[in-house]
């Protein structure tokens, strides 16, 4: 074989072994932020394309993370150009969080249709530190590199989302009730 | 601990975030207070509820093999819309691959007395951004080669108005203008054609100057500078001394504004 074909060989098998096991969290993290099974399918494979050209450089550990990272920042391109840009107030959050008494509702049981919506309703920047917390079980540290924020930042979002969630949640059984 | 401070510290607690110490402080405060251990049992049972397997979206089996198929090395089989670029990206990768350390991020400074304060992220988003464009056939939102009519229409979408000069006789024909999202902030992006090239430049009022400087990212030239306040990146697969050209006639453009 020439030089090329080895490097490009040796290159296709660190992608096998470092990107293509990631393709499940990858595709749930670009589904979750875009919202639908198209335009998640296409962002996982920018996000791979880009991924497997930068893989020469690519020193670290963490290649769960490091997917991820390229998957959130190729969403968040693709929303910014789809002219969806939420804009997020982190200080009219914690006011309107303040604001309201927080619902000391034990759930029970938890419909999982009223999650999925629940979670889909939330602002952009709290549902994707929902996802990478809860559903990839990263830790702080690490969404905090893959969002681009300070660790507390992860805290206070993750505070956010979980009081949001448990609000719509009771609100629906509020609801059921009546 | 107080139930405030409890309160403050019980996300991190149940993510297992809180040192010893503080973690102990929590559970002690939790072991005697019911309305905060209410929360926190809630809280824990909304997490369980998110273990549903409903709630974890599979990649579906077609997508691996979507995504081998579209690498590089199938030159047989590639991404349709890109079809062009990889004979680029691979001779790219593989300069990169040559270049071992050097680049960060793909990223290869041309000049070694400008390495300081290149904002390698701006330049990254950059090329994402003129990439996308073309793949995506989003490349402008007004279509016009008329430089009032577009620095009208930047002028009532970003409240200033970015440089826009006919170029045509100099090879750079005007193709329109979009908005774009750059260094945090919605800019503005105006293409031009300089034969089948497109040529992204992306402006945004700039705080300081910066002296020009110019990179090779990805197959492209992205050439960055800031002056009479205005912050530019130009990004295309032109040759690097046209791209020059290019931001030197929009340099000089932009001191006739003055």
């Amino acid at each position: 074989m020439k030089k090329t074909q080895v490097q490009e060989h040796d290159k296709c098998l660190r992608f096998e072994q470092l990107i293509l096991p990631h393709l499940d969290a990858a595709y749930n993290l670009a589904r979750w932020l875009t919202h639908n099974d198209e335009d998640a399918q296409d962002m996982v494979q920018e996000a791979c394309l880009r991924a497997y050209r930068f893989l020469p450089n690519f020193r670290g550990e963490n290649s769960r993370a490091w997917l991820l990272t390229i998957v959130r920042n190729t969403c968040y391109t693709w929303l910014h150009q789809q002219h969806t840009n939420e804009v997020f107030n982190e200080e009219i959050h914690d006011r309107e969080s303040e604001a309201l008494d927080p619902e000391r509702i034990y759930i029970h049981t938890i419909d999982q249709e009223k999650l999925k919506e629940a979670i889909a309703a939330l602002p952009l920047e709290l549902r994707e530190v929902t996802v990478l917390r809860e559903f990839e079980e990263l830790s702080y540290k690490e969404i905090s590199g893959i969002a681009h924020i300070p660790m507390g930042t992860v805290m206070s979002r993750l505070s956010h989302a979980r009081k949001r969630l448990q609000r719509s949640l009771a609100n629906h059984m509020n609801e059921e009730e009546n | 601990m107080n139930c405030e401070e409890t309160q403050c510290l019980l996300h991190a607690y149940i993510d297992a975030e809180l040192d010893a110490m503080n973690s102990l402080a929590v559970e002690q405060h939790l072991q005697g207070c019911a309305a905060c251990t209410r929360d926190y049992e809630s809280y824990q049972a909304l997490r369980v509820a998110m273990k549903g397997s409903s709630l974890y979206f599979q990649a579906p089996t077609s997508l691996q093999k979507r995504i081998q198929l579209s690498l590089p090395k199938n030159e047989h089989a590639p991404h349709p819309a890109r079809r062009s670029s990889w004979l680029w990206l691979s001779a790219a990768a593989l300069l990169l691959l040559l270049l071992g350390g050097l680049g960060f991020w793909g990223i290869t400074q041309l000049h070694s007395n400008s390495s300081a304060s290149v904002d390698n992220r701006i330049a990254q988003a950059a090329v994402d951004s003129h990439e996308r464009s073309l793949v995506g056939d989003h490349l402008v939102d007004i279509l016009s080669s008329d430089p009032n009519i577009l620095k009208a229409w930047f002028e009532s979408k970003l409240g200033y108005s970015p440089p826009v000069a006919d170029l045509k006789p100099q090879g750079f024909t005007l193709v329109g203008g979009r908005l774009d999202f750059l260094d945090n902030q919605t800019v503005a992006a105006i293409v031009y054609k300089c034969g089948n090239h497109v040529v992204t430049l992306f402006a945004w009022p700039a705080t300081q100057n910066v002296e020009l400087r110019t990179l090779s990212l990805q197959g492209y030239y992205v050439t960055h500078w800031a002056k009479y306040g205005m912050n530019c990146w130009a990004v295309a697969d032109l040759d690097e001394d046209q791209l020059q050209q290019f931001a030197h006639l929009i340099g000089q453009h932009i001191e006739t504004l003055l």
